[in-house]
């Protein structure tokens, strides 16, 4: 039976990386396959050459047993590819309907039909009873539901190969459940699709095949039915489990409170936040993409203004119109943003102006004069510290890999006196054994009295790396568990919003 | 992780060259070149310009456009710039001058007082600029273009649009033919400020702060430092290196002139391109820019002597400009 799709060999570079390295992959009609990979895996850069988006360095592609070169986005469409990427292809201003349609209106020759493409967007989104208008404007929607038009929209004609980025990422559990159903109805009817997903549990319920993918190699091609979630894991990542979380240190019984957060509220819209965090605790936050986890870090630097509680840092009050980065700083809480790139790094000025930035002042000699010598005999000794390498600091952090520019980051905390971390996803695209390293140095902090607020979406790393885990769900904070209660399943259930337990009374004295 | 490391490697050899010419531009800047080769050119084309009476015009000439532009270096390195600065030397030098008239007999109280106003008005109008960009957000592009607009017309009102004529002699006999420990003013008070701005860029927070400002101001803001600060005060300094320009030309052309130092904003955000001083904040240093400008106006001067129109002139100002930026970008892009 000849694929659908098959690609042979394909290799991929990009400068500093060989993102693709002779990757075989094939995809039959009627299939759901799975593909799942550790950030940085080459998943995205895989379905992106698919999807017209990149154009491999060598290999071939073959759609129904023809060869095809596929030249752009929409070369991939008018072959029959369609993908929905977490990066949604919506116009916010344009309405539902006019998104769905777009490049491909309806016309009676010259003149919009809109009513027509309205009635067609709204028997479409009508599956999902998600309550879309078509004549509402994108930009007036929430998360999922823009998700679900952008699967609408590629739906529309039915396609021969369906990519889904991470579909799940954004839904609720009623929103996945109708997913399913359409995704199961387009594979009766002959689409292949492919999955792409980091949530493993899920390929039991959808996926017929999977492909594991690691550091730009085709790893194993395995049917779903013959194959388990741990053992998934070590073809990910190439280690076994033990070998890739440090060991957890139990707290000690009376550490001192170092942030205590209460009735928190914020002006886009988190509340009943509580939660104190333990000097050389590791809490873990997870929740669903708009569950309002990284709202709650920026919340704590002042960057999402709070409207209501209290946030005390080291038994301290702080006024809410203080919270600033500034004063958080003083007083020994550094927030490090999930998008390092643009927001936590000068990615154009060496290390060691990136590493001493918050700490200028300890190397102030005659009123305000630099000691460059000392400073530099500091950075120097972080560097070897934190294995950072290339192990120059006059080295532009653009043109370091993501695991190093990540200890950079948190580098800049450590050479101050920093007491409360708050990390927004610091383990995101970086490989794994950078990874490895940032949590042996969170473990290290942790045991130095650091309280280490640990703010993710990787459902493993909630469950081995953190002291407790809080789950958010909608803009609360619904769940506070102990390393011992946190399950997979149990996580999940909050995650979704299934259970909720009384954190404000319960959560804030359990330690 | 150690694969696709080693096959950097690989990559970088393909395309080396361009990389490393790219690398070595990115550190000295392209101006050292640039400045030999046109030495070189001017030298042979002219038997006039390679002698030590024009080589040292050139310099005296570069002074003013090498103070302005290294104001410009400090407003460009926080991400923005200056386009009023021209019409902040034209109101300077129209106020020196009037104030100047008040005091023709007394030089002591005269050099004080215009020494005051000038550095009063151009660093109340950065200060301006500066609340502008950085308390309410208005881009640098407009507030420096409105700043400009509206300065420019405040010197041609004060003025009544014509020169301020016969400034006391001792004005110019001070500030542009004197000399202090046998350096001539203009040239002591350049190197004064070239040396105090290196200090205040490289060996002080202030510079540390903003380059990282004009780096990436969201990672600089989470660092702790305070941002609208940091950036009012770069507008707030570059204002009063361009009062201290404005009183120096005044002294050099010898009367209120209103449209004075009209050229200087582009001609020092050209100087500090070319010298190596990235449009988009947060690279470049000080003497790239003085470098840029020595450039500049040793251009101008070659042309002058090989008899090239002023028109024509300007068009090779404005297509290096273009140049300058397109090799910008050609450094900065993203590998």
């Amino acid at each position: 039976m000849t694929a659908l799709l098959r690609a042979h060999e394909i290799s991929k570079r990009f400068p500093g990386v060989l993102a693709l390295d002779r990757v075989s992959f094939e995809l039959q009609a009627g299939e759901v396959h799975a593909l799942v990979g550790e950030n940085g895996a080459g998943k995205s850069t895989l379905v992106n050459i698919f999807a017209g988006s990149l154009r491999p360095d060598s290999g071939t592609i073959e759609l129904e047993g023809r060869p095809v070169q596929i030249r752009s986005p929409h070369h991939a469409q008018q072959l029959g590819i369609r993908a929905v990427f977490q990066q949604l292809s919506l116009v916010p201003a344009l309405t539902v309907a006019e998104n769905v349609f777009l490049g491909r209106e309806l016309t009676a020759p010259l003149v919009l039909r809109k009513p027509a493409m309205q009635a067609q967007s709204l028997a479409r989104l009508g599956l999902f009873d998600a309550g879309i208008a078509p004549t509402a404007r994108v930009r007036d929607l929430t998360v999922p539901q823009r998700y679900l038009v952008e699967i609408a929209k590629a739906t529309l004609e039915q396609p021969k190969v369906l990519i889904l980025d991470e579909p799940t990422a954004s839904l609720t559990d009623r929103e996945t459940r109708v997913l399913f159903g359409l995704v199961r109805e387009l594979r009766e009817r002959g689409v292949g699709i492919i999955w792409i997903t980091h949530r493993l549990e899920e390929l039991y319920q959808i996926a017929d095949r999977v492909t594991v993918m690691r550091d730009g190699r085709h790893v194993a091609t395995l049917p779903v039915s013959d194959t388990t979630t741990d053992r998934l894991i070590t073809l990910m990542t190439g280690r076994e489990y033990e070998q890739i979380y440090p060991v957890l240190r139990p707290l000690e019984a009376n550490a001192p409170v170092a942030l205590e957060v209460r009735d928190l509220r914020t002006v886009h819209g988190l509340r009943n936040i509580s939660f104190a965090l333990h000097s050389g605790e590791i809490l873990g936050v997870g929740g669903l993409i708009g569950s309002g986890k990284n709202l709650l870090g920026r919340a704590l630097a002042g960057l999402e203004r709070a409207t209501g509680g209290e946030i005390r840092v080291g038994g301290t009050p702080i006024a809410l119109d203080e919270v600033t980065p500034h004063r958080m700083l003083e007083r020994g809480l550094m927030y490090f943003p999930a998008d390092r790139r643009n927001e936590g790094l000068l990615t154009n000025r060496p290390v060691l102006e990136n590493m001493t930035i918050a700490a200028l002042e300890r190397f102030e000699v005659l009123a305000a004069l630099l000691d460059k010598r000392r400073e530099r005999r500091a950075v120097l000794d972080f560097i070897q510290r934190l294995a950072i390498s290339p192990p120059n600091p006059d080295m532009r952090v653009r043109n370091l890999s993501g695991g190093n520019q990540q200890k950079v980051a948190l580098a800049r905390g450590l050479i101050r006196d920093t007491r409360v971390f708050v990390l927004d996803e610091p383990t995101q695209g970086i490989d794994v054994g950078a990874k490895i390293a940032t949590y042996e140095l969170l473990h290290e902090l942790a045991r130095q009295g650091a309280a280490i607020l640990f703010i993710t979406s990787d459902m493993l790393e909630l469950l081995h790396v953190c002291h407790r885990v809080a789950v958010m769900f909608q803009g609360e904070l619904v769940a506070l568990l102990t390393h011992d209660e946190a399950t997979e399943e149990r996580l999940l259930q909050y995650f979704f919003g299934h259970a909720r337990e009384e954190v404000g009374r319960t959560g804030v004295d359990a330690a | 992780m150690s694969t696709p490391r080693e096959v950097t490697t690989g990559r970088f050899a393909s395309s080396g060259r361009s990389v490393r010419v790219r690398g070595l531009i990115e550190q000295l800047g392209l101006l050292p070149v640039l400045l030999v080769l046109l030495l070189l050119f001017f030298s042979i084309a002219s038997p006039n310009f390679f002698t030590r009476a024009n080589l040292s015009t050139i310099l005296t000439q570069a002074l003013f456009l090498i103070i302005v532009s290294v104001a410009q270096t400090l407003v460009l390195l926080t991400g923005g710039f200056d386009l009023s600065m021209g019409s902040s030397i034209a109101l300077v030098s129209i106020v020196v001058g009037l104030q100047l008239l008040d005091h023709p007999d007394t030089p002591a109280t005269g050099l004080l007082i215009a020494t005051l106003v000038a550095i009063a008005v151009a660093t109340g109008i950065g200060a301006l600029n500066g609340l502008f960009v950085a308390l309410f957000r208005v881009p640098p592009f407009i507030v420096t273009l409105a700043m400009m607009t509206a300065v420019s017309g405040l010197a041609l009102k004060v003025s009544g649009g014509v020169p301020v004529f016969g400034l006391p002699a001792y004005f110019s006999n001070a500030l542009y033919i004197g000399k202090v420990v046998g350096i001539p003013v203009p040239w002591l008070v350049t190197i004064l400020v070239l040396a105090a701005m290196y200090l205040l860029l490289h060996w002080t927070r202030f510079g540390r702060y903003w380059y990282a400002i004009g780096s990436n101001a969201e990672a600089a803001r989470l660092s702790g430092i305070s941002v609208r600060f940091y950036l009012f005060l770069a507008y707030t300094i570059a204002g009063v290196l361009v009062g201290i320009t404005g009183l120096l030309l005044t002294a050099r052309v010898g009367s209120g002139e209103p449209t004075l130092g009209a050229n200087f904003p582009l001609e020092s955000i050209a100087a500090a391109v070319l010298g190596g001083v990235s449009i988009r904040g947060g690279e470049g240093n000080l003497f790239g820019a003085a470098l840029g400008a020595i450039f500049l106006v040793m251009l101008r001067n070659g042309m002058d002597i090989m008899g090239i129109s002023t028109y024509t002139q300007m068009m090779i100002t404005g297509g290096l400009l273009v140049l300058a930026v397109i090799i910008d970008n050609w450094i900065h892009r993203e590998r």
